[in-house]
């Protein structure tokens, strides 16, 4: 008896302390009220509230959207994007820089007199070092080096990368922090290494999550999980300095939490406001809403094993195409949303323009091409929805959507709701016969869509084996290699074309997003990339 | 004998609508929605399924009652259909957990010792995981269906009546009349069917009729995470859930959250009357 009771005792006392720690790391997070824009001692201050995903900061091996809020600022790259544009490539660590003729060797001139956080200046080796870490570190960027074959210095300022194909991505993937310079003595310092063995060997990722080793206007001066992180200026940049002196990007995983300190003028910018949010936002005092295009797709994947039934037949998948309200899809989006030509995302580099959605319904067509197969009196299918929400859209609601419109045709949809896990198991293992997905490109080109092709990642998905369209798969290896854009732009929009009339994919849309930001602010603009461009934000 | 009985119980009954006007309000609630869940076809003025995307998320007006839903769906219609949903499955999980929790908890409670030991370890074992993890678990073990839905509700649900039961079991066992029971030499089957469970079934049933709206809150998250009744079934919980979303058309969440509101207090009203009906100690003090 006095054994249990005293056991009791303890349990009561453990889960009492747990409940004060939470109710004070609860208070941490909302106990601070700084103002925005400029505070009483003439710092400049931007704080911006996100509900991020951030799982480190070490360059290496973070590859989440927010880490590259946090690490665009405080890592210079050789190339980058500037504000919310990902068309055009500018030079960054670089001052100028070659590509051979076989487009196998890019050799980039870094401007000198740049300088690390600590002081130190950034070299070639600094770069070198970085990247090969990245490599070795075998994390979730390691791919983006995938046909580097190997990195060459040549005195301080000259780096070579010699490449084992022609990569007409190369240039783009070089804007990720995996490629930015590193500081290798501070970096080394704090157990940093890029041996061949760094996947084990390398300890500094603790280090790198609490501070930063770069050359960009900005370093973290702290960083306190589920709270914030504070960046502050990097006194040794080199190039032109940005607007503010230390900018707050705190945690509020709420979006109602968000719009309402962005209102109360306690933050500048709430990054993640709700589609119904914006709408009662638009007009308010003092702030502004803005509406952006993402790069994320939402689509329909139609199984192309036969086992999976009629829909893995393609006049069906055309059929399934043909019949989709897609004003009415829309509806149901954030303001601004698109419907793309094929996987193909409108404004990366050489896309087309998005379609028009009232043009794309055809019933008849849909019916016509049923009945061509045998399937007038229509079938059954399952169709796999993971409950999430994307970007504002709830996927349950839209696959009623999906289900209502399908039933036009005679198509009976058996919706089945998973967990989001277990539908990404079912996704991996190609196992749905019809799965409502959603797609981030991994960077910022067209070339990262090339994973919808048969054989490739998401084609393998849908059972799309390699050698089930040879003419467009052989598209897709030309653009793969070529490098020049024209070229390039031309073979995407064949590719898209074709994807958009055959493919057992149907793009519903590409998502648009909303974020608030108080009136003041300028230089917020949406980046596919980067989230947002912290060197270009200012306030007015 | 029988007769008189049964006379007896409906004569009081009728007096408890009298007196108890709470009770009256929850058997009129629960009387209401029974015929509804019968005529629901006939009451409902439009097909729970249609979508109109024209009218998508229309405040509450003369042709749709309870407004629209973001699909365009008459919200009145599908409160009244999904009534059929919700309420059954309700009912069948508390149902089922209820009996096999009382079994249980009151065997646990009667023999006592090593026995009582490990069933109340094995249901402090459910208990411990958070119930939507554990049924999450389990319909994934199992694949998802309704039948299996219900099982897991079952599973995460009886331990709650056990320790109640296996509570009441023990203080009832050491009543006199129990004692004067087993004297006359009654087995022990017969003690504990006769004797403890009409005694103890009071605080049963409260806290059935208390978690009947629970019920019906865990049936909508489960259906909501895919088991139980997919979309686009007009269940209660899965509206509320769609209408939180979108929480400046406050119409969507609303209505089946009065409804699931309005279910749950009116079994609780009955609930409060039984229990003052069947415990002769707060009969007596009311009285």
């Amino acid at each position: 008896m006095k054994r249990t009771r005293r056991w009791k005792r303890l349990l009561a006392q453990g889960m009492a302390m747990v409940m004060l720690l939470l109710a004070l790391s609860g208070c941490g997070g909302q106990g601070q009220t700084e103002t925005g824009g400029a505070s009483a001692d003439g710092e400049k201050h931007l704080i911006m509230a996100v509900d991020p995903d951030y799982e480190t900061f070490d360059p290496g091996r973070a590859y989440e959207t927010y880490a590259d809020l946090v690490l665009h600022s405080c890592y210079d790259t050789l190339l980058q994007f500037e504000g919310g544009d990902v068309e055009t490539l500018v030079l960054g660590a670089a001052e100028d820089y070659t590509v051979s003729e076989d487009n196998l060797t890019y050799t980039f001139t870094i401007r000198p007199g740049q300088k690390f956080s600590s002081g130190n200046e950034v070299t070639a080796e600094d770069f070198k070092w970085a990247i090969e870490r990245g490599i070795n570190l075998q994390g979730n960027p390691a791919f983006l080096a995938d046909y580097i074959d190997s990195i060459e210095t040549d005195g301080d300022y000259t780096l070579i990368f010699h490449m084992k194909q022609p990569d007409a991505s190369f240039l783009t993937k070089l804007t990720y922090s995996m490629f930015a310079a590193v500081d290798r003595e501070t970096a080394e310092a704090n157990g940093a290494t890029n041996a061949a063995d760094a996947a084990t060997a390398d300890t500094a990722k603790t280090w790198f999550d609490y501070n930063s080793a770069g050359s960009g206007p900005y370093r973290i001066e702290s960083y306190t999980p589920n709270s914030d992180v504070v960046l502050v200026r990097n006194e040794y940049y080199s190039g032109t300095a940005p607007y503010f002196d230390k900018i707050t990007i705190r945690t509020v995983t709420d979006t109602s939490s968000q719009v309402m300190t962005v209102q109360g003028g306690d933050i500048d910018i709430a990054v993640n406001v709700d589609v119904d949010q914006a709408a009662s936002l638009e007009g308010a005092e003092g702030i502004t809403v803005h509406h952006a295009q993402t790069a994320t797709i939402s689509y329909l994947l139609l199984n192309c094993a036969e086992e999976y039934g009629p829909i893995s037949d393609p006049k069906v998948q055309q059929a399934v195409r043909y019949a989709i309200d897609y004003p009415g899809v829309l509806a149901l989006a954030a303001e601004g949303s698109t419907v793309p030509v094929g996987p193909f995302p409108e404004g990366f580099p050489g896309s087309l323009p998005a379609q028009d959605p009232t043009a794309l319904q055809d019933l008849d067509k849909a019916k016509a091409l049923m009945a061509e197969v045998g399937y007038a009196d229509g079938f059954t299918v399952e169709l796999y929805i993971p409950t999430i929400n994307v970007l504002g859209v709830d996927f349950v609601t839209l696959g009623q959507k999906v289900q209502s419109d399908l039933s036009e045709i005679g198509i009976n949809v058996e919706i089945i709701p998973q967990d989001s896990a277990v539908a990404q198991e079912g996704y991996r293992t190609g196992t749905q016969s019809m799965g409502l997905r959603m797609w981030s490109p991994d960077y910022p080109d067209n070339g990262a869509q090339l994973a919808f092709l048969p054989g490739n990642v998401v084609g393998d998905r849908a059972n799309w084996e390699a050698g089930s369209y040879p003419a467009l798969e052989e598209l897709g290896k030309e653009a793969e290699t070529t490098v020049d854009l024209e070229a390039r732009s031309e073979i995407f929009n064949e590719i898209a074309e074709i994807m958009s009339e055959e493919s057992p994919f149907v793009v519903l849309m590409q998502h648009a997003t909303q974020y608030v930001t108080r009136d003041n602010i300028t230089g917020a603009d949406y980046s596919n990339r980067y989230l947002f461009d912290l060197r270009n934000i200012a306030a007015a | 004998m029988k007769k008189i009985k049964y006379s007896l119980r409906s004569s009081s009954f009728v007096r408890m609508l009298r007196t108890n006007p709470l009770f009256a309000i929850g058997v009129a609630i629960c009387a209401a929605w029974l015929v509804v869940m019968v005529f629901a076809d006939l009451i409902a003025p439009c097909d729970p399924l249609l979508q109109d995307m024209a009218v998508r998320l229309q405040p509450p007006s003369a042709q749709h009652w309870f407004g629209t839903d973001s699909l365009g769906r008459d919200i009145f219609s599908r409160v009244l259909v999904g009534s059929r949903i919700s309420i059954g499955a309700g009912i069948q999980c508390i149902l089922i957990a209820a009996v096999v929790g009382m079994l249980i908890g009151g065997l646990s409670g009667y023999v006592g010792g090593i026995l009582d030991d490990i069933i109340m370890r094995i249901g402090e074992l459910f208990t411990s995981f958070p119930s939507i993890i554990l049924a999450m678990v389990i319909a994934s073990a199992m694949g998802a269906s309704l039948f299996n839905t219900l099982l897991t509700m079952c599973i995460v649900w009886w331990p709650n009546y056990a320790r109640v039961m296996r509570a009441m079991v023990i203080q009832v066992k050491s009543n006199e009349y129990v004692e004067a029971s087993r004297s006359l030499g009654a087995s022990r089957l017969r003690i504990f069917f006769k004797e403890i469970l009409p005694n103890s079934i009071g605080s049963i049933i409260v806290l059935a009729t208390v978690d009947f709206g629970n019920a019906i809150l865990l049936f909508a998250s489960l259906s909501y995470m895919g088991l139980g009744s997919p979309p686009p079934a007009p269940e209660w919980g899965a509206m509320v859930s769609n209408g939180a979303e979108q929480f400046s058309y406050w119409w969507v969440a609303t209505f089946p959250g009065l409804a699931i509101l309005s279910v749950s207090l009116g079994a609780n009203f009955i609930g409060d009357g039984v229990r003052d009906y069947l415990d002769p100690k707060l009969r007596k003090t009311i009285s």
